[in-house]
């Protein structure tokens, strides 16, 4: 994991969700870790068309049912984005079922939390995965 | 001639090899034997009588004739005596008298008294005893004076009043003139004997009597005799006369010897008649024997000439007409059997049909039962029976589901030539036997009559029936054969039958697979709507929860304590809710046999070590002490670990529910191929009858609703994860002092390497 290692402080995090509610709760959480930078895209497709926008991006945070494509598809075409080498692609997802997780895992995703987020965990969640710790947390 | 029958006999057992008993000479043996039988035996017997009878006449006259022998000689005897003892008194007088003219000197006594030597007396007083001459007293008890010598002395005892007076007489004084007086024969001897007579045998004893007597005995010589006693009972002594049986008997066996010479020669003259009446007897009885053996060894041409026209005659006659009738029979019989042979051979012939036929509706049979898709099941049957049955071609036509038309389904070969479809009235066999539900058949014939190349070919349409209703039918074209066309369509109607069973299962199978299929499908649907179902419910209370936690945590500035009450109870029933949505998804999953466990070695102090902080999290601010007792170097287990984990949230949780106050204590143990873990509170327990029932779907423990939680899924969960483990959870309780939850997990085998 190339984001391996980075403070909060420095992060730039990428959330991929259809929901603003949970995008703005993830914010608010990430904020308490004292994470800077988030950016906000509201599908896979989306994320591509601005990758060149984005920057550098140390974690993706992905909802796996998205409007256009779900999170699997994008997650294949976000690894072949040369944008996106370095960063590290968490599956944020309320199919938090372990089956999913599973399947995420085989897929290629880097860390798996499940939705709803627990507000006390989840701070402590990124933190961990920013250090280059895997996450596979369901609930 | 009994050599005669046995050569014969012996050369019909060496030709034909047939063992024949009663004719080894046995009927003229027998006829011999009865007629010798009956011929001498009563000759010998009445000789034999006569023989007897002559006999004894014989010896009654020896023996009269020795008794007037003896008499006479007792008579001669007794005079002399007397003369002698009247001189002897006359003598004895003159002594006395001393008259000398009277006066006789002893010595002239015995000048006139010659053969007389000399006279003693015995006994009495000394007076009386003297003797005269030359005399020796003496008992001579058996004297035989036809034989005694002439210087011999003869001594005769003559009892008186007082003492015995003997005469001694010359030996050859009576014998002499015995034996040329009398004509008797040479053995007759005459004996001089005292009754008391110690030579004598013991037979002749009881003659020795006063009386006169006769008698046949053995003498002391041992030799048989006939005798005749006449006593003399003044002279105190008896005549016997013996004369040797065999003597008299010499006359007897001449008599026997003619008898014997009659008697043979009677025999032998009754043997020659019989043999010559049991050779005309028994020799066309052995001529009919060897005809009968003949007709054994299987020539019937046999005739034996009647010769006689007695009882033989007659058999000899009906014997030939039975061998004539015989043949005659016989001549019959061969074109019987080969009539006979005929049919047998084309029953034979329809009983191999036949079997071809079972072996073909078998083999139809097993492959109907063996063909789940209808197309595929009558494609094979019409194979089969078109190749079995070795018919022209073979179709088979199903009823349209309006009825009144049946569609082409299969045909073997495939491009035989049936129409596509056949209606009701179309004027097809087919048709028709759709139409009648019965076996219709059509002939026609190609070519002409004379032309040799002419066949019949019939056209049959069983119809395959269900009940009253039709299903299909099956159409063949076959030639004319020689086999009935009944037993055809007895095997084809059985046929059809079975066809029709077959294609009623293979459609029930049909159906009851599309049932199976679209339950599988329903469930899934089920399934993958609760997935989506729980996901969108998830995803309003990730905000829900999110922030009013935020809320309660005062991040977003300070709320009163009515406020804080509110927020936490949004909190608290949307984690529940959470909780609710999650556990049905897991349920619909387990129901779908979608969840499967990812089993592999879990390290459950670890695990453990874990999961009590997160449990903290139920009892805080509670006065409940949550402990962990955990055997130190415990085994690994074999199991899925997040699922073990959310047993172990589960039964914590419940736990912590259902206490107030006191301890909770979590003790892991391993004992043999298991390791336990079991989960005991001090809280409300539960009462008997209902720990059944909590690890039930959507059940809890009654009478606790008011100041629980949760929908009842979590122990039914637990429950299922362990049992899919292959492990037990149970509970033991006692209300009001606490439960203890205890649940079992296989370690890992031995041979199961850790990193696999």
């Amino acid at each position: 994991m190339v984001g391996a290692g980075k403070s909060p402080h420095e992060a730039t995090i990428l959330i991929v969700e259809d929901n603003f509610n949970n995008f703005l709760l993830m914010t608010r959480l990430l904020s308490f870790l004292g994470v800077k930078k988030c950016e906000w895209k509201a599908s896979g497709w989306k994320v591509l068309e601005f990758a060149e926008a984005l920057g550098d991006i140390d974690l993706i945070l992905m909802d796996l049912m998205l409007p256009d494509t779900d999170g699997y598809g994008a997650l294949e075409r976000l690894r072949a984005h040369p944008t996106f080498e370095g960063a590290s692609i968490v599956a944020v997802t309320a199919h938090s079922s372990i089956d999913s997780m599973r399947r995420a895992r085989k897929a290629g995703f880097d860390g798996f939390i499940g939705k709803p987020l627990d507000p006390d965990r989840f701070p402590e969640q990124i933190r961990r995965i920013l250090l280059g710790e895997e996450v596979w947390e369901p609930q | 001639m009994g050599a005669s029958i046995e050569g014969r006999d012996s050369s019909i057992l060496a030709s034909r090899a047939i063992p024949t008993t009663g004719m080894r000479g046995g009927l003229g043996r027998t006829l011999l034997t009865a007629f010798l039988t009956l011929a001498i035996v009563p000759l010998a017997l009445v000789g034999w009588y006569a023989l007897q009878q002559s006999r004894q006449h014989l010896e009654a006259e020896v023996a009269g004739k020795l008794e007037v022998i003896a008499a006479l000689q007792a008579a001669g005897i007794e005079r002399q005596v007397d003369e002698w003892q009247t001189l002897l008194s006359l003598v004895r007088e003159s002594e006395s008298t001393e008259d000398m003219v009277l006066a006789l000197s002893v010595e002239e006594y015995f000048k006139y008294t010659p053969g007389l030597r000399g006279i003693a007396s015995t006994g009495g007083t000394s007076q009386s005893r003297w003797s005269l001459g030359n005399c020796e007293p003496s008992a001579l008890y058996l004297t035989d004076i036809s034989a005694i010598n002439a210087d011999e002395m003869l001594v005769l005892p003559l009892p008186q009043e007082e003492g015995t007076l003997f005469f001694c007489v010359d030996g050859d004084f009576w014998g002499q003139g015995a034996q040329t007086t009398l004509a008797w024969g040479e053995a007759t001897r005459i004996y001089m004997v005292l009754p008391e007579a110690k030579g004598a045998s013991v037979e002749t004893l009881p003659l020795l009597a006063t009386e006169k007597q006769s008698g046949v005995y053995r003498n002391y010589q041992g030799i048989s005799v006939i005798g005749a006693y006449v006593p003399l009972p003044q002279l105190g002594l008896g005549i016997l006369v013996e004369q040797a049986v065999a003597e008299i008997d010499s006359t007897n066996e001449r008599t026997m010897a003619t008898l014997i010479a009659v008697v043979l020669g009677l025999a032998l003259s009754i043997t020659a008649i019989v043999a010559i009446v049991i050779r005309r007897i028994t020799r066309p009885v052995i001529q009919l024997t060897e005809s009968a053996l003949a007709m054994a060894g299987g020539d019937l041409e046999q005739y034996v000439p009647v010769t006689s026209r007695d009882e033989i005659g007659i058999l000899t006659y009906v014997f030939n007409q039975m061998a004539a009738e015989l043949k005659s029979l016989y001549d019959g019989l061969e074109a019987k059997v080969a009539e006979r042979t005929k049919l047998l051979q084309r029953a034979n012939y329809l009983i191999q049909w036949r079997a071809l036929q079972l072996e073909a509706s078998l083999e139809v049979s097993k492959a109907i039962t063996s063909y789940r898709d209808p197309n595929l099941l009558l494609e094979r049957v019409a194979g089969l029976i078109q190749e079995q049955f070795i018919y022209i071609s073979v179709a088979v036509y199903l009823m349209e589901p309006g009825g009144g038309a049946a569609q082409w389904r299969a045909a073997s070969p495939r491009e035989s030539n049936w129409p596509d479809r056949v209606t009701v009235g179309d004027g097809t066999v087919m048709a028709k036997a759709l139409q009648t539900a019965r076996i219709q058949s059509a002939e026609r014939t190609l070519f002409r009559d004379n032309n040799p190349l002419r066949r019949g070919f019939t056209t049959l349409a069983i119809p395959l029936c269900m009940e009253t209703r039709v299903l299909g039918v099956v159409a063949i074209l076959r030639t004319d054969r020689e086999t009935s066309q009944e037993d055809d369509r007895a095997v084809l109607l059985h046929l059809a039958n079975q066809i029709t069973v077959a294609l009623e299962n293979a459609r029930a199978y049909e159906r009851e697979r599309l049932a199976a299929q679209q339950l599988e499908e329903a469930e899934l649907f089920k399934t993958r709507f609760l997935a989506n179902m729980s996901h969108d419910l998830r995803e309003p209370l990730n905000s829900v929860i999110g922030f009013s936690r935020l809320l309660l945590k005062g991040l977003d500035g300070p709320l009163s304590k009515q406020q804080a009450q509110d927020v936490q109870r949004i909190h608290t029933n949307s984690q529940r809710l959470l909780q609710s949505i999650s556990d049905i998804l897991t349920i619909s999953q387990i129901q779908a046999g979608l969840m499967a466990l990812d089993l592999q070695p879990v390290d459950l102090q670890k695990m453990i070590g874990s999961v009590l902080p997160t449990a903290e999290a139920f009892v805080y601010g509670e006065p409940i002490v949550l402990k962990g007792e955990i055997e130190p170097s415990l085994p690994l287990v074999w199991g899925d670990a997040t699922r073990i984990r959310q047993i172990l949230l589960h039964l914590l949780s419940n736990a912590a529910k259902f206490t107030e106050r006191g301890e909770i204590v979590l003790r892991v143990w391993a004992a043999e191929d298991w390791a336990y873990v079991s989960i005991r509170d001090t809280g409300v327990g539960i009462p008997e009858q209902e720990r059944e029932r909590i690890f039930t779907r959507f059940e809890k423990g009654n009478g606790r609703q008011s100041n629980s939680t949760g929908a009842g899924l979590g122990l039914a969960l637990s429950k299922q994860f362990v049992e899919m483990h292959g492990g037990q959870i149970w509970v033991e309780s006692e209300v009001g002092v606490g439960s203890t939850f205890t649940f079992s997990l296989p370690l890992l085998p031995l041979e199961i390497d850790e990193g696999e």
